[in-house]
């Protein structure tokens, strides 16, 4: 049984935007099958990006 | 499609992506459809635009452009990553699913819508379907202020789907699913004024999402819900989807010529992909998506509006993209105009700096 869940995390800014976008599809990837992210904002300070996403979950009937 | 001067003759396709992001609450394209004004405009100054349902959708409204290609948001990022094709089509086999929570009479309103575009636009439909169950759609708005949702029953409504696939021979899929009367929310009446979130958009992204993941054909999503009472001071840009019943006509006109994925070999000489792309136009603070972080890792020129402001707060420069950042789609347009024409933007401004030496050090 397929489920929506909606998930909020940071992931460390790497330095390149390749690497970012893998860094991103890893983090994603413990959660759930990506279906929608985004980067909503960057903390320059603490060198993070505060991502947004929708992912599903196969979960028990 | 446009036929333009150009000196040195250039046969390639000038190629523009034209992005909105749904439910980020964009000044520009966050409400009903008012993104289209721009695609229109673009339309006009390149041979091919590709750009997303929620810009071109406005639901009784909508404005049919032989150069524009209507690719649902997943697949968008999925072709800007390289990974899918577009395949231009002349006609689509539509096939509607419908949410089983809609009630008769809503349902019949949207038959009615669909047999209109049958006999009036004389669009290919095919069989329609329910749900075996409830959706269950349920909104959620997230820290940022970007909308999302829920449904509590995505395997009905992939069944559903995989039937109008199989045995209707659907190649598109539009959605109709009964999204909650929230009438007298203050997110709603913020999206009436023209101001705020659109409180549906992210969870019709999730639905549509979902089955484009899952069966790689178009698809779009339209909303039922009960007509809202009427409010003077409705905003023009909220004010397409207070015409009628239903949000289908925008939906069906745009996929009756969807292009269809390429995911797999072999390819035809016809086919769209990443590294045909010009040009993507982006708001300035959401250059956080997929599409855009994809495209800034190739030629494109990314050319960011700054007028069109999100809840998102991601500029290129906060995620290392060469971006040129102009204040309106009007200049953006310029910007596309002189790229098409193989001209440095700069050489229409008053001051030119020197050429300078190559630095020792690179």
């Amino acid at each position: 049984m397929v489920k929506t869940q909606f998930v909020s995390i940071e992931v460390p800014l790497p330095d390149s935007t390749v690497a970012l976008q893998g860094a991103i599809a890893q983090a994603l990837a413990t959660y759930g099958t990506p279906l929608r992210w985004a980067i909503t904002s960057i903390d320059r300070d603490r060198h993070i990006a505060n991502l947004e996403a929708v992912v599903t979950v196969d979960a028990p009937a | 499609m446009p036929q333009l001067e150009s000196y040195p003759m250039s046969h390639r396709p000038y190629t523009v992506m034209l992005i909105v992001p749904t439910g980020v609450g964009a000044t520009i394209g966050g409400y009903a459809g008012d993104a289209l004004p721009v695609a229109r405009a673009i339309a006009q100054v390149a041979d091919r635009v590709i750009t997303h349902p929620n810009v071109l959708n406005g639901a009784q409204l909508y404005w049919p452009m032989a150069n524009a290609f209507y690719v649902e948001g997943y697949a968008l990022d999925q072709f800007a990553a390289g990974h899918w094709g577009l395949r231009p089509t002349h006609r689509n086999r539509i096939g509607i699913v419908f949410d089983q929570a809609i009630e008769p009479d809503l349902r019949l309103r949207h038959l009615q819508v669909a047999d209109a575009a049958r006999a009036t636009l004389g669009l290919d439909l095919a069989e329609y379907g329910v749900t075996d169950a409830p959706l269950g759609v349920e909104l959620r708005t997230a820290d940022s202020g970007a909308t999302w949702g829920t449904i509590q029953q995505p395997d009905s409504l992939l069944r559903a789907v995989d039937a109008l696939i199989s045995r209707g021979r659907a190649t598109a899929i539009a959605v109709v699913a009964r999204f909650p009367d929230d009438t007298g929310s203050e997110a709603l009446q913020h999206y009436r004024q023209g101001v705020g979130v659109d409180p549906l958009a992210g969870a019709e992204a999730v639905i549509s999402h979902l089955i484009v993941r899952t069966f790689q054909l178009p698809c779009a999503h339209a909303p039922a819900l009960l007509p809202l009472p009427l409010d003077p001071t409705l905003s023009p840009r909220s004010a397409a989807e207070e015409l009628g019943y239903t949000f289908l006509p925008c939906v069906l006109a745009g996929l009756s010529c969807a292009p269809q994925f390429v995911t797999q070999n072999p390819t035809q000489p016809t086919d769209l992909w990443a590294d045909q792309v010009d040009a993507v136009v982006v708001p300035d603070t959401a250059c956080g998506g997929s599409a855009v972080l994809s495209l800034s890792q190739t030629p494109t020129q990314i050319i960011t509006v700054s007028e069109n402001q999100t809840r998102m707060g991601v500029t290129p420069d906060d995620v290392g993209i060469s971006a040129v950042r102009v204040r309106s789609y009007l200049e953006a347009l310029g910007v596309l105009v002189t790229h098409r024409a193989g001209l440095r933007s700069d050489a229409l401004q008053p001051h030119i700096a020197p050429l300078r030496p190559l630095d020792k050090q690179v």
